[in-house]
């Protein structure tokens, strides 16, 4: 445990030495990322250690706050969570200290890293606290640090709202917790997680708590539709706090609801049910809102919704698996939530970074504004599209392997069919246990240990074999071969949410993400564009059927290119689905620009020559 | 209402006879006319000294005469486009051409990039082709689409901008002018040898449309009358023009929606047609089967015989291929609703030909100004109400089933070959003559204005993709942008002809 | 050493026949056009040629333009090893391998697009537009006919589950059988770009689909293009053929052959469709896909009802 005390250590002194470099710019570049490395660091070794497979490691001191206690463990299900908290807030610190140097002297940044490596004490203690008090502290204090953390450009309106939407929001989070937590505490006669055991509960209070947590946690991790603060806050955050928290802290909330559903016992089938409903809704919405979007920030945090909405998912399809008794359909759904926080971090992460390079680089994060990037920025490039294509879930990247367990779990629902009902006998090879030697070596280690290990005991332990479930159910009325029937049927439709989701998703994916790499300077843009506006000598009339045509006219083309794909794109899902729920903008160009223009606008008198249609300004 | 000087279709009149109204008077005149259901089916500028006599061309449907007025512009003069919409594209060409000003004129953009025909050194020449001011719409996910000069398959070059939004199109301007060739320039103080040929591939696919009119406005200078075989060949001739291109324009929209077996059938039996013409004068497009005086070719009894039989066949072919467009609900799905024009628009910017008949327009010169054969014998006008690609094919369907009815009627009763009469080539001195014919694509004008020495000092042509273009670009508003094909398809307009 | 035989058999057949079917197509719409029509070996005598040729790339494309046709047909192809061919089992197989062989596709249409908006004109831009939208309301109808199959025969490999259908499949579940062969045969000529879906035969580059995106490609590179879209029709047509000879129930020599006839009678049965339909408008192709998504559904509620 001495690596993890020691992160915690470095990390919150290291947080108060940044407020020592207060006006000190040039201090607290160094000061900030180099505690956050090193907190990082120091962390990361047992972290990783655990997951792998050592023992869960814990620690137990006394406090003096009543009903608290200061007790730490770092087991399986808190290393794959730290894990990814620990290494991408390493690497996002490293390049906060480039990307904060416009801002020396104008700001104070010096402030922003105490905020920074505080958020990432506050999010290891979050994944190790095992006492509510301690949950809650942690909570809070990672909450106000990011909510400073966004307030970083805190002059603009828009950095001012979307912060108080945060607040907010993760308050309002924040008191589902508490009242989670009050249940919990009077059920079990504590405040620590050991004690918490609602298994000899009413189901009543099982499914109050998990819809407690549900929304509580949902409202961090961004289920939709408690997910307003998250478009908010990703974009108006500076891009490494973003990659932080869009990356990791969101998944804080999904930490926070797996926990919760160790202490529940033998979920009912509604709970996964209501979790494959959420991440469905999460997952299609997510990606349909990210299609609307302009602002390259924005539709990654999007993403992000739709990303959570695939973990929920799979934690729901590994729910249904725990409640219908089915070990492959548990292990693949948990699995495959559990390295798709992993996955997601990291891809995320990475994106978002890529997108505060552009910002850099361009100075807007308007995509409409953005074109041919790849050949100006080729490494960013080529790093964007990587995590564009896995995020997107296309093989032979992470993101595949995750979303494949994932829908692998919901097609075993599918085909773990009782026997007899078709005829023909003998027809099904690979029922149930029947993985073949492929599948087994697909992705052992991950399964190995994202489930083995990362799968808090009892959930392990006893739901996955009928004998450990409540004898009073087992012995209801609808007998065992009824309540299978029901089961599996019930079972069906998972796959329609699932496989809709994530089709949509990665449409809209490939839309996203060939805007984001596909990017240019704007400025050199709009220059061209006036100057073939007014025609001067040497100017060409923009051959654009030719296929190959080259030089700057090209230029234009592509910025034309980009406006039209995006343009369509939302367009069509508009059209298809979203029915009109935004208007475009559309102007005339100002009489100054254009002179015949005005001119032109004289006609409508005769109804021919009728200015093109106008829809209304709103939006 | 002031009483113009009017005259038939094919007349000449002297030019003092036309009175020199002052510019104010030239446009009430004009406006007065068009409100009182007349068509400008021409307005163009003749040199006259340093000044340009401007000529405007009204057609009257009602009474089947057409209306002279002019009047001498030097600098610049009020504009008729505010109130008279069809006269845009005009006046756009009298500024470019002639370097006048039409006062309160929208907008006025170039229309082919040519050089302009009076010198006033002292002003910048047009740019190149193409390069003008595009009208734009900005706003979010608003987005322009350039097509072509160069397009992909083997068609003329036109540049196209398309404003939109999503695939929807607000806004569609077309520039023109990659094929100006000069023509009216070089035909000035013609005829001569090279005036026929001019005339002939004016509009590669409209041969006999042009050069019957072009003939008809020499007969008018020359007086010289036609023998009445060579009137029904003409017609003849016209007709078989309109079927083939009719037929050909089928099978193309069938080919823009991917209805294989109307496309590839009518391709043969376009050819088939075109093969008909052939026959008359071994030309497929008819050349030098029409000139003036009379035609090129005459009909042997041989011929007449082959004739009849190979267009019964043709017809025969072409009603099964195209019968499944009409019965094919796939096919009807795309054509109905696509590209629409009211019939207030097209009466508005002065459509002609099928595209208006497809508004529900009667407007056929054959009908409303009857000429030669059509004299004598009528062919029923054919209308749609609908306005849309569907309107603008099954008019074209219905006018290929009226022609070929026609053409087999003419056949039985071919009059008698007329004794060889001399061609006098002497043309009237200071006259107007004009001439309309309905091609297959409409209304085609020729007005000459002879000179002292009885040679050409201008000659007007007004193809009927001149009147047609504009209605193609307010056929695509609202429209989705994969249509455009389709609607372009259903003009089929001339590039050539309009940039003459 | 038998079985990796069959294997590499199975591979190859497919690898050489496909853009056979492609020749097969384009002569049942040539007889219907009343033309001769070319040659059934076109496609090869065309790659043949385009791999002679040189390659010319726009200055404004970037490696994804050159790297796109070879990961979209090497993505194709790993598609072609998870499909079995005549109720035989698949190169590749194992449980959960019809999402790896949803996503290879995915995979291949992903590079295409990206390498069509690469070029930065805005015809490919609108083409890969209209590919993604369509694509993204036809994936889960795929998806979800795998899905029913899935719960017909009960094991969500490709492999198991053709080997697990027979007439007995067929007669319990006959009538959703059919509406999932119906859904993928829309599926079959949305994803291939056929008529009524779009042409790929028109220069027209408004209207175009797939066409438009892969414009400016030349030489070994189109060549490769044209190879995977062979590849990509052939393999979509095992799916549904695989399904559909099951109902024949044959043994030994007789499951290949009525395989290959079946493939045969697939590519005539899309030629018909081509030459009879016009193509429809670019609005209306997201409903004929909603019909089709309602097929699958339908199906997929039909099996889960019957099975349980």
């Amino acid at each position: 445990m001495i690596g993890v005390e020691l992160a915690l250590l470095i990390l919150i002194a290291g947080a108060f030495l940044c407020l020592a470099t207060l006006g000190r710019p040039a201090w607290a570049r160094v000061v900030g990322p180099t505690v956050a490395v090193l907190g990082c660091a120091a962390g990361l070794i047992p972290s990783a250690t655990v997951l792998i497979g050592a023992a869960p490691i814990s620690l137990r001191l006394p406090w003096l706050i009543p009903l608290g206690s200061l007790s730490l463990e770092m087991d399986a299900l808190s290393a794959v969570f730290a894990v990814p908290i620990l290494l991408i807030t390493a690497l996002a610190a490293v390049y906060g200290a480039e990307y904060l140097r416009p801002y020396e002297g104008k700001k104070e940044t010096s402030a922003s890293w105490f905020f920074f490596n505080m958020l990432t004490a506050s999010m290891l203690l979050v994944v190790l606290a095992r006492n509510a008090l301690l949950f809650l502290l942690a909570w809070e204090i990672m909450s106000l640090a990011s909510f400073f953390l966004v307030m970083f450009e805190h002059e603009k309106e828009s950095v001012q709202r979307a912060g108080w939407v945060y607040l907010i929001a993760t308050h309002i989070g924040t008191a589902f917790i508490l009242v989670l937590f009050v249940l919990l505490g009077r059920q079990s006669g504590t405040l620590d997680f050991v004690g918490f055991s609602l298994t000899q509960a009413a189901p009543a209070l099982a499914a109050t708590i998990f819809i407690l947590a549900t929304i509580g946690f949902g409202t961090k991790a961004g289920f939709i539709p408690v997910h307003v603060w998250l478009p908010e806050a990703h974009p108006a955050a500076p891009s490494h706090v973003s990659a932080v928290m869009s990356g990791v802290m969101i998944k804080t909330g999904v930490y926070g609801l797996v926990r919760v559903l160790t202490f529940l016992g033998t979920p009912p089938y509604w709970f996964g049910w209501t979790l494959v409903g959420v991440g469905a809704v999460s997952g299609i919405l997510g990606v349909l809102f990210a299609l609307a979007q302009h602002d390259l920030k924005r539709l990654l945090a999007y993403s992000s919704v739709e990303n959570i909405g695939i973990i929920a998912l799979g934690l729901g399809i590994g729910l249904l698996g725990v409640s219908c008794d089915s070990p492959i359909m548990a292990t693949l759904g948990f699995a495959g939530a559990l390295l798709h926080v992993i996955n997601h971090a990291i891809f995320k992460s990475l994106l978002f970074l890529g997108a505060g390079s552009v910002l850099h680089a361009c100075g807007t994060r308007d995509m409409n504004r953005l074109g041919g990037l790849l050949r100006r920025m080729r490494v960013t490039g080529l790093i964007i599209l990587v995590g564009s294509a896995a995020i997107c879930g296309l093989p032979p990247l992470n993101g595949f392997v995750s979303e494949f367990m994932i829908y692998f779990g919901a097609l075993t629902g599918l085909a773990t069919t009782p026997d007899g009902a078709m005829g023909g006998a003998g027809r099904r090879p690979h029922r149930r246990n029947g993985l073949t030697r492929t599948d087994r070596g697909f992705g052992r280690g991950l399964l190995h240990q994202g489930i083995r290990h990362g799968l808090p005991r009892r959930t392990a332990q006893r739901p996955y074999h009928p004998r450990a479930r409540g004898g009073a159910r087992h012995a209801s009325a609808h007998g065992h071969s009824g309540s299978t029937v029901c089961r599996h049927r019930s079972l069906r439709s998972a796959p329609f949410a699932s496989h809709s989701a994530c089709c949509i998703g990665r449409g809209g994916h490939v839309i996203g993400c060939c805007s984001k790499y596909g990017v240019d300077r704007s400025r050199a843009v709009d220059a061209r564009f006036n100057r073939s506006r007014s025609s001067g000598p040497g100017d060409t009339p923009r051959v654009l059927a030719c296929p190959s045509a080259e030089g700057p006219e090209c230029e234009h083309d592509r910025h034309v290119g980009l406006r039209l794909r995006r343009a369509i794109a939302s367009h069509a899902v508009q059209r298809f689905l979203l029915r009109g729920s935004r208007h475009a903008h559309v102007q005339g160009i100002p009489a100054d620009k254009l002179p015949s223009y005005a001119a032109i606008r004289t006609l409508p008198r005769v109804g021919i020559l009728r200015k093109p249609h106008t829809r209304c300004a709103s939006r | 209402m002031t009483i113009d000087r009017t005259l038939p279709n094919g007349g000449s009149i002297p030019l003092d006879s036309t009175p020199d109204l002052a510019a104010p008077e030239f446009r009430r005149r004009v406006l007065e006319g068009v409100t009182n259901g007349a068509r400008i089916a021409a307005l163009f500028g003749c040199p006259e000294g340093d000044s340009v006599r401007l000529f405007s061309i009204l057609a009257w449907e009602d009474t089947g005469l057409l209306s002279v007025l002019s009047t001498t512009v030097k600098d610049r003069y009020p504009s008729l486009t505010p109130d008279c919409p069809q006269a845009h594209l005009f006046e756009r060409e009298l500024a470019e051409q002639w370097r006048i000003t039409p006062e309160g004129h929208p907008w006025l953009k170039p229309v082919r990039f040519q050089t302009p025909m009076r010198g006033k050194s002292n002003e910048p020449l047009p740019t190149q082709c193409g390069v003008a001011d595009f009208f734009q719409m900005t706003g979010e996910e608003v987005h322009e689409v350039a097509v072509g000069p160069v397009h992909a398959g083997i068609i003329e070059p036109g540049h196209f901008r398309f404003q939109c939004h999503g695939e929807t199109v607000h806004h569609l301007e077309i520039s023109l002018g990659y094929q100006h060739r000069g023509i009216e320039k070089a035909l000035a103080g013609g005829p001569d040898k090279r005036t026929l040929h001019y005339m002939e591939t004016l509009a590669g696919d409209t041969t006999i449309g042009h050069t019957t009119a072009y003939c008809r406005t020499i007969e008018a200078l020359t007086k010289s009358r036609v023998p009445a075989r060579a009137q029904v060949v003409r017609g003849i001739a016209l007709e078989l023009e309109r079927i083939a291109n009719h037929i050909g324009d089928l099978g193309a929209l069938a080919g823009d929606i991917g209805f294989l077996p109307t496309m590839s059938y009518c391709g043969r039996i376009r050819g088939d047609v075109l093969n008909l013409t052939a026959l008359l004068c071994g030309n497929r497009f008819g050349r030098r089967l029409i000139e003036p005086g009379g035609t090129g070719y005459d009909l042997t009894e041989d011929s007449l015989a082959q004739l009849r039989d190979r267009l019964k066949t043709a017809i025969t072919d072409a009603e099964q291929a195209i019968s499944l467009l009409w019965k094919t609900p796939s096919v009807l799905a795309r054509f109905e609703g696509a590209g629409p024009i009211s019939r207030k628009t097209a009466e508005e910017i002065g459509l002609v030909g099928v595209s208006a008949r497809a508004c529900g327009l009667e407007r056929d010169v054959r009908r409303d100004f009857p000429y030669g054969i059509f004299q004598m014998a009528h062919i029923p006008i054919v209308t749609w109400h609908t306005g849309d690609v569907f309107a603008r094919a099954f008019v074209r369907w219905l006018e290929i089933e009226r022609s070929a009815m026609f053409i087999l009627d003419q056949l039985e009763s071919l009059p008698a070959r007329p004794p060889a009469a001399p061609f006098t080539r002497q043309m009237s001195s200071r006259h107007l003559a004009l001439a309309l014919v309905e091609g297959w694509r409409g209304e085609i004008c020729h007005v000459a204005v002879t000179n002292e020495a009885g040679r050409f000092a201008c000659y007007k042509i007004v193809d009927p993709s001149f009147h047609n273009w504009f209605g193609l670009a307010l056929a695509l508003r609202e429209q989705q942008i994969s249509d455009f094909p389709l609607c372009n398809k259903s003009f089929n307009l001339s590039y050539c002809g309009h940039d003459l | 050493m038998k079985t990796l035989l069959l294997h590499a058999f199975m591979l190859f057949s497919g690898l050489i026949a496909a853009p056979f079917l492609l020749g097969v197509i384009n002569r049942t719409k040539a007889l219907f056009a009343g033309r001769k029509g070319a040659p059934l070996f076109q496609l090869y005598f065309d790659m043949a040629k385009l791999l002679r040729k040189g390659v010319t790339y726009s200055r404004t494309t970037t490696w994804i333009f050159r790297a796109a046709p070879v990961i979209g047909l090497s993505a194709v192809m790993t598609a072609m090893t998870l499909m079995p061919l005549a109720r035989m089992s698949a190169p590749l197989s194992f449980p959960g391998d019809l999402v790896l062989f949803a996503y290879c596709l995915g995979l291949m249409r992903f590079v295409t697009v990206l390498a069509a908006l690469d070029t930065g004109s805005s015809f490919e831009g609108m083409g890969a537009s209209r590919e993604v939208q369509f694509s993204a309301l036809a994936e889960p109808v795929l998806i979800i006919a795998i899905a029913a199959l899935v719960c017909a025969a009960g094991s969500p490999s490709l492999t198991a589950i053709f080997a697990a259908m027979t007439r007995a499949t067929w007669q319990a579940l006959g009538p959703a059988l059919v509406l999932i062969v119906a859904a993928l045969l829309v599926i079959f000529l949305v994803e291939n770009a056929r008529i009524p879906v779009d042409d790929p035969n028109t220069h027209l580059e408004l209207t175009m689909i797939h066409e438009v995106m892969v414009l400016d490609y030349s030489g070994p590179d189109l060549a490769f293009i044209l190879y995977a879209a062979s590849l990509k029709l052939w393999v979509l047509g095992t799916l549904i053929v695989n399904i559909a000879i099951s109902f024949l129930d044959l043994h030994g020599f007789f499951t290949p052959l009525a395989f290959t006839a079946g493939m045969l009678v697939l590519a005539v049965l899309v030629g018909i469709i081509e030459s009879i339909m016009a193509r429809l408008s670019l609005l209306k192709v997201p409903r004929l896909l909603m019909g089709a998504l309602v097929l699958a559904v339908l199906a997929f509620a039909f099996i889960a009802r019957f099975t349980s």
